[in-house]
């Protein structure tokens, strides 16, 4: 089913919350809104769920306007941050609730009910726990029984409020390619909410970086990561060194010096030599490497990570000149990111430019 | 502030209905009529019947005792709540229990208890009248009721917040060399004030409107041993309403001042705890 | 309640202090809360068990008892229900005037009895308000068990709501939003979800309002008009017979309400002890 958000607006007290959204979920996609906390995030998904209702805006499933429909009758899935379990229900009365709660009619036969309880438990691997309390249960298996109660209804939307933000990393790390595969297999609309940048990547079809109440950017893992939209963008999606860049456009012969240039630490380049730098600090973080390089013309230490084989090769050590240089860019003009065609007509100058 | 239309809860709506009408009708209601009764006294009237001798009597009666009660507890509340959570001791859930015991009890059965504990014939009352000190039928009577009445306030205020006082503060100021005294004194005692005050306020403004547990031991003379409440009876029984109104709304005056004064005081506590730690 | 550690010398008051404080505290527990409870029934016994069941099946009391009992039945569930309305209310919803209410929901802890009854009198006695309209109708509410009543629930009212509104608070609604999404209507969400979670607080509520009532004296006292057999819950019967010089019977019947206290502490013993261990087990809050 296909979720559908037009100039979604909503005010908490005096405080905007979600100025003017605009969002087309497809169908079965696996979709994760990102940001950092406040970004309304969290609110945008209560506004999907009927669990908030906004103050302007339209919210559709399916091309159906269901803006003014009560939660109870939206029919999707969701899964809260702490779970929300029913403490005093045993994990199969938790994930029979929906079922039971249902309208004379509808409620499925007895039979019914425990074959589908059953398969569900089955489906999350908790098959052996159907009678155990929710306080009985690791934070990674009540994120389960969470999941297996939202799906129990059979939704045909899924929504997850932080679903991996309470749990250790090493069970966070398994339980999120479990859901991708699980996701692979019911082909159910999903959305989730995460500030984690990693999470996002590695299960979403697609990423809506979100920031004070805006989408900041729609896009695919990959485009986000080498187009993105904006610095706020690029800067969110981890660690990166900003660096006084000018274009220097070959017919006229004029610098443009508004522009900037924004390299991730494993795209920086230091090479031995006489650049203005030098190496201030090197850190071993296991697997990579971590070097720190101070340049008279910036205030922040430019960073550059890289693996082990390539320091070594480098044969860098604390106090060396430097000479610094990116092996690959993104280029912004204030907010505006430097488009390809501009870019090709002209060439980078030097990156690192001293002002004043 | 603007109310949202829309609740995700259900609800709302049969609350807000439930509460609104029950509230009119138990409360809002009969204060009504209460405000009704006052407005139809003059200005004049009015004074002369709430400064009237034995109205002011029965004021500091009334006030005096409720506050010579609060004392009375403000040393032996936080005693009993300190020996409850810090010494272990045979029969301390016992105890525990027992401090909500004036809370439960009728407030009449508590009434006529103390008076025979305490009236000559009693056990008690003859002990004390022994060494020249009579208790029944004169305000020291009152203020042994409202001792009863009012410990269970300053007991279950103090009473958690020295449940969940960090320890490393005591044990900071031991390892600076602080005896146990000056540390229970310097440290422990400053961080119970609010919630002992909080505490006193509460069991001065129930002592302030006390009726059952005092009217048996009081005596009730008009001018020496008679507290306000009784004095409302008093008037009632006369039919004389507006005389009756009168009196409880200086009552009511005296209970709403003291409330008021203790969120003020939380507010000001509050303010300066977050200002201290941020 | 969780004790603090113990185990550290820093905390622990040295024997010279600790002895005095406890013999202190203990003396004052003795005189001012065993004694009284002791003497109710030793001066309910003082002339014999034969007497003291003689006192209890006397005619007046018990019509007192039922009288109570009847009072209880009708003012207990009424400030159940108002209760678990007002903490809903108050604890799921922001709306103007919620600190108003909140406020009005204290208010009978601020108001003496007395005036509680007073009120009632005002708005239904004989030249009350209402009076007119109330003699044109032929229906008396002061001096009658109607006037019980009302005076009943505005002294006990609060002792619901107030256990239930922090408990509700920190318990959030995360439960009720998910049996929401899942389908449930109001009905079901509040049998199957929010009863579950609130019963314990609700009975620890409901067993402190039970015990008010029952012992309600100074409200009923001015609305009752002492009627004998009529209008005298087991409170005024207490006061008659103390102040007729029954002094015996009056601590029989006295002792009745003291086992109820005592009741009473046990239970709240009882649900504190269950509240508390349901607490850490909670989930969704850990």
């Amino acid at each position: 089913m296909s979720i559908e958000l037009s100039a979604i607006e909503y005010r908490y007290r005096d405080a905007t919350a979600l100025a003017g959204i605009d969002l087309a979920i497809e169908s079965g996609e696996l979709l994760a809104l990102l940001g950092p906390s406040g970004c309304g995030k969290t609110t945008l998904l209560r506004t999907i769920a009927g669990l908030e209702f906004p103050d302007r805006g339209r919210v559709r499933f399916e091309g159906r306007d269901v803006t003014a429909l009560s939660a109870r009758k939206r029919h999707v899935g969701f899964v809260f941050q702490h779970y929300a379990l029913f403490n005093h229900l045993t994990v199969f009365e938790n994930v029979a609730f929906g079922l039971r709660v249902r309208g004379w009619f509808r409620r499925p036969r007895r039979a019914e009910l425990e074959r589908a309880v059953s398969e569900l438990l089955e489906l999350v691997q908790l098959g052996e726990f159907a009678r155990r309390y929710p306080a009985q249960l690791s934070g990674g298996q009540r994120q389960r029984v969470a999941l297996a109660r939202a799906l129990a209804v059979e939704p045909q939307i899924l929504l997850l409020d932080e679903p991996f933000g309470a749990l250790d990393a090493r069970v966070r790390a398994d339980l999120r390619r479990w859901l991708r595969g699980l996701h692979d297999r019911i082909h159910v609309t999903s959305v989730f909410v995460t500030h984690d940048q990693e999470e996002a990547f590695e299960l979403a079809d697609r990423i809506a970086v979100m920031n004070k109440g805006r989408i900041e950017q729609i896009a695919d893992p990959e485009t986000l990561y080498t187009h993105p939209a904006n610095p706020f963008v690029c800067r969110f999606l981890g660690e990166v060194n900003e660096l006084p860049a000018a274009l220097h456009a070959r017919w006229t012969g004029i610098d443009d010096e508004r522009v900037v240039a924004f390299v991730r630490p494993h795209d920086l380049e230091f090479s031995a030599g006489e650049g203005g730098a030098r190496v201030e600090q090197v850190r071993d973080l296991g697997a990579n490497m971590r070097v720190e390089v101070r340049h008279p013309a910036l205030a922040q230490p430019l960073v550059a990570v890289w693996e082990r084989s390539r320091f070594a090769r480098s044969g860098l050590a604390p106090g060396r000149s430097v000479a610094v240089s990116a092996q690959r860019q993104v280029l912004f003009r204030g907010d505006a990111p430097v488009d390809a065609a501009e870019r090709a007509g002209n060439a980078l100058r030097d990156i690192l430019v001293t002002h004043g | 502030m603007r109310a949202k239309h829309r609740h995700a809860l259900p609800g709302f709506g049969l609350t807000l209905g439930v509460c609104l009408a029950y509230l009119g009708l138990i409360v809002l209601l009969p204060l009504a009529a209460l405000a009704w009764k006052s407005a139809s006294l003059g200005a004049g009237e009015f004074w002369a019947i709430v400064t009237a001798p034995r109205a002011l009597a029965a004021y500091r009666v009334t006030f005096g005792c409720a506050a010579l009660a609060g004392l009375v507890n403000l040393v032996f509340g936080p005693l009993l709540a300190w020996v409850l959570v810090r010494y272990r001791f045979p029969g301390r859930t016992l105890v525990d229990a027992l401090v909500d015991l004036p809370f439960a009890l009728p407030t009449a059965v508590a009434g006529i208890t103390l008076t025979a504990l305490y009236a000559s014939n009693g056990p008690l009352g003859r002990a004390l009248e022994a060494h020249g000190w009579k208790i029944a039928y004169t305000p020291s009577g009152i203020t042994v009721a409202l001792v009863f009445v009012s410990l269970p306030f300053l007991v279950r205020s103090v009473q958690p917040v020295l449940e969940h006082l960090e320890p490393d503060v005591e044990e900071a100021a031991a390892t600076l060399g602080a005896g146990r005294l000056t540390t229970l004194w310097r440290v422990v005692l400053p961080t119970l004030w609010p919630a002992i005050l909080s505490g006193f306020a509460l069991a001065f403004a129930r002592a302030l409107g006390e009726y059952g547990s005092v009217i048996f031991i009081a005596g009730n003379m008009p001018m020496v041993s008679e507290i306000a409440p009784l004095l409302i009876t008093a008037k009632l029984d006369q039919y004389d309403y507006a005389g009756a109104t009168a009196i409880a709304l200086v009552l009511l005056a005296g209970s709403f001042a003291t409330l008021l004064a203790l969120n003020l005081l939380q507010l000001v506590t509050v303010r300066r705890r977050s200002a201290g730690s941020a | 309640m969780s004790a603090p550690r113990l185990a550290s010398n820093a905390l622990r008051d040295p024997w010279w202090l600790r002895l005095p404080l406890l013999m202190l505290a203990l003396a004052f527990v003795a005189l001012f809360l065993v004694l009284p409870l002791l003497a109710v029934f030793g001066y309910a016994f003082e002339k014999g068990v034969d007497f003291y069941f003689a006192s209890l099946v006397d005619e007046d009391a018990r019509a007192a008892i039922r009288l109570t009992l009847l009072v209880t039945a009708i003012a207990v569930p009424a400030n159940t229900l108002f209760g678990i309305a007002a903490a809903w209310l108050i604890t799921r919803f922001s709306f103007p005037g919620r600190g108003l209410l909140l406020s009005l929901i204290d208010l009978p802890f601020a108001v003496s009895p007395v005036i509680a009854g007073l009120i009632y009198v005002l708005l239904f006695g004989a030249q009350g308000l209402f009076a007119p309209w109330l003699a044109a109708h032929d229906v008396k509410i002061i001096f009658a068990v109607p006037g019980i009543v009302l005076a009943t629930i505005f002294v006990t009212f609060p002792f619901v709501a107030r256990e239930l509104i922090p408990l509700m608070q920190a318990q959030g609604s995360e439960q009720e939003q998910a049996a929401i999404t899942l389908g449930a209507g109001g009905f079901a969400m509040f049998w199957r979800v929010v009863l579950p979670k609130i019963g314990w607080g609700l009975g620890y509520g409901v067993i402190l309002c039970n015990a008010r009532a029952i012992g309600e004296f100074g409200a009923v006292s001015v609305v009752s008009g002492h009627i004998r057999g009529l209008t005298n819950t087991m409170p005024l019967h207490v006061e008659i017979l103390y102040n007729e010089y029954q002094r015996t019977a009056a601590f029989a019947v006295a002792s009745l309400l003291a086992l109820l206290a005592l009741a009473t502490l046990a239970l709240k013993q009882l649900v504190g002890w269950r509240m508390r261990r349901a607490t850490p087990a909670d989930g969704t809050h850990a």
